[in-house]
């Protein structure tokens, strides 16, 4: 289900087996994975930024505090930033490829 | 490297995320605080708002793409079976499932509009004999309808291993504890047939934890391949899986099994409903369409 309008690009199956080598105990389990989330949204946020011109900020800002679901909001960042969606893409591949550094025993 | 170096690198990789979007955009940042909105917990607030807007029937701002999908055109069998105009039950339940839901459920997993989900669930209750509602005694999962992806066994008891386990020893036993702690004693079905289910992203979580997790510690739901209608009555014992994962639900060995989903890549789409079992009557484990007496259900007036 998405939550966050660009939930449909994330699919980070390799770090959930990478991080199943690690034997992590659930509590610790859940602090690494709210770490992985809170990066991937970081990281999103500062490509989204990144390429939307200044001016359009504080009006995607309100958009997305409204509704951070919203798949309505590519639209409207497709119209400013045409290939936004390749951008999130790249930057998600990148994340990934980091975390799975990241973790290798 | 070790368990401990690899865990630091990516609590420093998490670090660096923050302050350089802080650093870069420190009007972002101000506006986070000042809505008191951390970024880095957004799903949780998306939750709330979303919770909200299906209760009150509203929603913030208007754009297409937020309104859920309407409820799809009924087929006409569909429709006499739910409206109880007397006509028979199909000879095969489980083909009927299967053939109906493909039609009735969108291609991709999302949340489903509450008028199909309370059709779903009576169609199911006829089909299966198992009263199953997404919404029940006001708690509604974050999704119904969504990716399931195997879990491995989980300790029943202190020093229980892979080996006590009599069946999918190949799937291995998690290293810590399911969400409830150690099962109670001799009670081996709540572990074969365990779900996983996000109640960590339900809003409100942490503000309601002890009524919360009161409620949902081994709650009945059932479960749904809609490729197949193969079904299970499973009982929720952990949280899970993370978002970033793609997937909203996780099952033990047995109930990926179960499902016809142990195979190839051990994930797949399907409906996960609570099941209304105040009498605690209804067994954990696979629904077998060949031994059901279904009986003859008044669900006229519900719908």
């Amino acid at each position: 289900m998405s939550t966050i309008f660009y939930d449909h690009l994330i699919e980070f199956e390799e770090i959930e087996v990478a991080l199943s080598v690690h034997n992590l105990d659930p509590k610790t389990k859940k602090e690494v994975s709210q770490m992985i989330e809170e990066t991937i949204h970081y990281r999103m946020m500062n490509v989204i930024l990144t390429n939307l011109p200044k001016e359009h900020h504080q009006d995607f800002l309100e958009r997305f505090y409204q509704a951070p679901h919203d798949e309505g909001l590519f639209d409207y960042l497709k119209e400013k930033v045409g290939n936004i969606e390749d951008l999130l893409s790249q930057e998600i591949e990148k994340v990934k490829k980091e975390l799975l550094a990241d973790l290798k025993i | 490297m070790n368990q401990n170096s690899a865990l630091e690198k990516v609590s420093l990789r998490n670090q660096q995320a923050k302050q350089k979007f802080n650093q870069a955009y420190p009007h972002a940042q101000k506006f986070f605080q000042e809505k008191q909105i951390d970024l880095g917990k957004i799903r949780q607030y998306s939750s709330q708002l979303l919770t909200a807007g299906t209760l009150t029937g509203t929603l913030l701002i208007s754009s297409p793409k937020m309104l859920p999908l309407p409820t799809p055109v009924l087929p006409e069998k569909v429709v006499e079976l739910l409206t109880d105009q007397g006509i028979a039950l199909p000879e095969n339940p489980q083909s009927f499932l299967a053939e109906h839901l493909k039609n009735l459920l969108p291609d991709k997993v999302s949340p489903l509009d509450p008028d199909l989900e309370k059709k779903l669930g009576i169609l199911i209750e006829k089909l299966t004999g198992v009263k199953a509602r997404a919404n029940l005694e006001g708690e509604h999962l974050n999704t119904s309808y969504g990716l399931i992806g195997a879990e491995q066994h989980l300790p029943r008891y202190l020093g229980d291993t892979i080996t006590q386990h009599d069946q999918f020893q190949q799937s291995g036993i998690a290293p810590g504890l399911g969400g409830w702690g150690y099962f109670p004693p001799g009670d081996i079905l709540r572990e074969k047939y365990y779900v996983a289910v996000q109640t960590m992203y339900l809003p409100n979580w942490e503000k309601r934890l002890n009524s919360l997790v009161g409620w949902y510690k081994y709650r009945k739901v059932l479960i749904l391949n809609p490729e197949n209608g193969q079904a299970v009555v499973a009982d929720i014992a952990d949280a899970g899986p993370a978002a970033w994962t793609g997937k909203q639900f996780g099952g033990s060995p047995e109930v990926m099994f179960s499902l016809g989903l142990d195979k190839g890549p051990r994930k797949g789409k399907v409906l996960l409903l609570f099941v209304d079992d105040p009498d605690n009557k209804v067994p954990l484990g696979p629904i077998n369409y060949q031994e059901l007496s279904l009986p003859k259900v008044e669900i006229a007036k519900n719908i």
